[in-house]
């Protein structure tokens, strides 16, 4: 058959981030985050409490496209929410391109391009003979497929 | 419920398993590989043949979190791998080989609740430390 499944639910990757920050005092300010994986993408919350004030901050990331197999396909995002979560995110990824021909960062869209990726031989090698067979998120669970190209 | 299931099937492994010796340092694995004729996953058991012979390697024991010490019980020759530069994290002997994965902050706060080995399919899943 040649098959590969990821499944993972929200409350696992929140209780793991919860359990991180506790014990990382470097984190400061940080509160609280929490991820919530939707149909329509993945939504992250954040409690923030810096000099004496606290405030919570939202951001959406979309998944707009969604690529068919790892060697050509293109994963494409949009980040919505809090303007400030937004740059922030926006930056790190525009950092990452600066790196990686395989990602561009413009007007709030990323765009991820297997194609151009180029991480390892071993991995590329890999990633050339996978598809995706299924990438979905639904009532907070993330579901991943892979399947080995014949 | 606050679980990750990863589910591999043994014609995925054996393919993968390849691919990453195709590109190590390792030639005799690589060479060897090239022979493999049947790789099965069954009763927490790896089972692959190779030319004429049959090798298993068994699961004994697992860590509590991801990152510590996997122990497999293996009947390969271990002199036949002697003069192979194997990775710093295993640790061969005669009958068991040994898995060390290291710590980090977020690893060991991930538990295994299930690594089992059944069926065509290598099964972990994960939950969280309280």
């Amino acid at each position: 058959m040649g098959n590969l499944k990821i499944h993972v639910d929200e409350e696992f990757i929140n209780k793991l981030i919860d359990k991180t920050i506790e014990e990382k005092a470097q984190i400061q300010g940080l509160k609280n985050l929490n991820v919530q994986l939707r149909e329509d993408g993945i939504k992250f919350q954040m409690e923030l409490e810096l000099l004496g004030k606290k405030s919570t901050l939202d951001s959406l990331i979309k998944i707009l496209e969604k690529p068919e197999d790892l060697e050509h396909g293109k994963l494409r995002l949009s980040l919505s929410g809090n303007e400030g979560v937004r740059k922030i995110l926006e930056g790190v990824f525009y950092i990452i391109s600066e790196f990686s021909e395989a990602f561009t960062a413009k007007d709030f869209e990323i765009l991820i391009d297997f194609g151009k990726m180029k991480i390892n031989p071993i991995i590329d090698s890999i990633l050339k003979s996978i598809k995706i067979t299924e990438l979905v998120l639904k009532e907070g669970r993330f579901e991943l497929s892979l399947e080995l190209k014949k | 419920m606050g679980e990750l299931i990863f589910e591999l099937d043994d014609d995925m492994a054996k393919e993968l398993l390849i691919k990453v010796l195709e590109t190590s340092k390792l030639p005799f694995l690589k060479n060897l590989f090239k022979h493999i004729s049947s790789f099965k996953f069954k009763d927490n058991k790896i089972i692959f043949d190779i030319l004429l012979f049959s090798f298993n390697l068994k699961i004994k024991s697992y860590p509590d979190n991801v990152s510590g010490v996997y122990v497999f019980e293996h009947n390969i020759p271990v002199r036949m791998l002697k003069d192979q530069k194997l990775p710093e994290f295993i640790e061969l002997q005669d009958n068991i080989i040994r898995l060390k994965i290291p710590s980090s902050d977020i690893l060991k706060n991930i538990r295994i609740n299930e690594f089992k080995i059944e069926d065509g399919i290598l099964r972990i899943k994960l939950g969280n430390i309280n």
